[in-house]
């Protein structure tokens, strides 16, 4: 889609070339590196952990963790909790 | 038997005590950030740069979803429309009313965590039966309504829970045998995020250094 409006802006007069050239710059230098940069700075949430146990509720959030993937969650730590060694239950 | 350093240094006759004293530590320590004995919990950095933890897992699901993912692929965004409400029905119809039937088998039924003078059959006699008469019904009836695969349609946040609790149900003999569960499950089973976070299920009720292996 890009390179059609590039065709159209380039066959025009030297001025709307130049325009279309430094256009194009913006918007590759945008989307390829702004945009990530600002996602990740504007991130709202950072040091992620989750506290889990294998196929407990826990699976709930890491399922979703997963289907957020890396690039909208960052770096998360998964801590295991010893659940049936006491660590979650005791006292009971 | 010698008796590690530690040990000797804090006076306790074995290892098995010496693991005891440290579980009771992890215990207190943990209970500070789930006070419910519980797991999920999560802990984050807002964009205050406050630390804080929160527990309960649909609250979190929620949370991180709107936090991360407002208006994007898993939820329909915030407001008073007919996909958001549904998307709020059923989160919280997975968190709330299928997790508590689960959670009545977990306690009552053969192997649960009460102790067995304390568990009472007829407990799960009548969860299973709701839950065959009248939650698998309306799972169907939902994946009817929406043309699937999943619970919305298409995947949305929604699945993580319920789709959680009906792949626990199947440990109690429920949601079998119903074709539309089973082609619910199998989607959610193809998913990379999926099998990615059931990697570790073989490590239930493992020691942490067998899990660790």
């Amino acid at each position: 889609m890009y390179r059609r409006y590039y065709r159209y802006w380039s066959s025009g007069t030297s001025m709307c070339s130049r325009t279309a050239h430094i256009l194009s710059r913006f918007l590759v230098f945008f989307f390829s590196i702004l945009v990530p940069l600002l996602g990740y700075l504007m991130a709202a949430l950072s040091d992620l952990a989750l506290y889990h146990y294998p196929i407990t509720r826990s699976a709930r959030v890491l399922w979703l963790l997963h289907e957020l993937g890396p690039d909208k969650t960052g770096p998360f730590e998964v801590k295991r909790v010893e659940l049936l060694q006491g660590e979650g239950r005791a006292p009971w | 038997m010698v008796r590690p350093p530690l040990c000797w240094l804090l006076a306790l006759p074995h290892t098995q005590q010496l693991r005891s004293w440290c579980l009771s530590i992890c215990t207190a320590r943990f209970l500070e950030i789930n006070p419910n004995h519980a797991v999920p919990a999560l802990g984050f950095t807002d964009a205050d740069g406050e630390s804080a933890v929160m527990f309960e897992s649909c609250a979190i699901v929620e949370f991180l979803v709107d936090a991360i993912d407002a208006g994007d692929s898993l939820a329909p965004p915030p407001g008073p429309t007919k996909a958001r409400a549904e998307y709020k029905k059923w989160m919280w119809f997975g968190g709330s009313w299928m997790d508590q039937l689960l959670w009545q088998i977990r306690q009552h039924g053969p192997g649960g965590i009460l102790p067995p003078e304390e568990q009472d059959p007829r407990v799960v006699t009548r969860t299973e039966e709701k839950w065959r008469a009248e939650v698998e019904p309306q799972l169907c009836a939902q994946l009817s309504s929406s043309g699937g695969p999943f619970l919305l349609g298409d995947f949305s946040a929604v699945d993580c829970v319920v789709g959680h609790c009906v792949r626990w149900s199947r440990a109690y003999g429920l949601s079998t045998g119903v074709p539309q569960l089973e082609d619910y499950l199998a989607a959610c089973q193809e998913r990379e995020a999926f099998k990615s976070t059931y990697a570790d299920a073989h490590t239930f009720g493992q020691s942490p250094e067998a899990a660790k292996q």
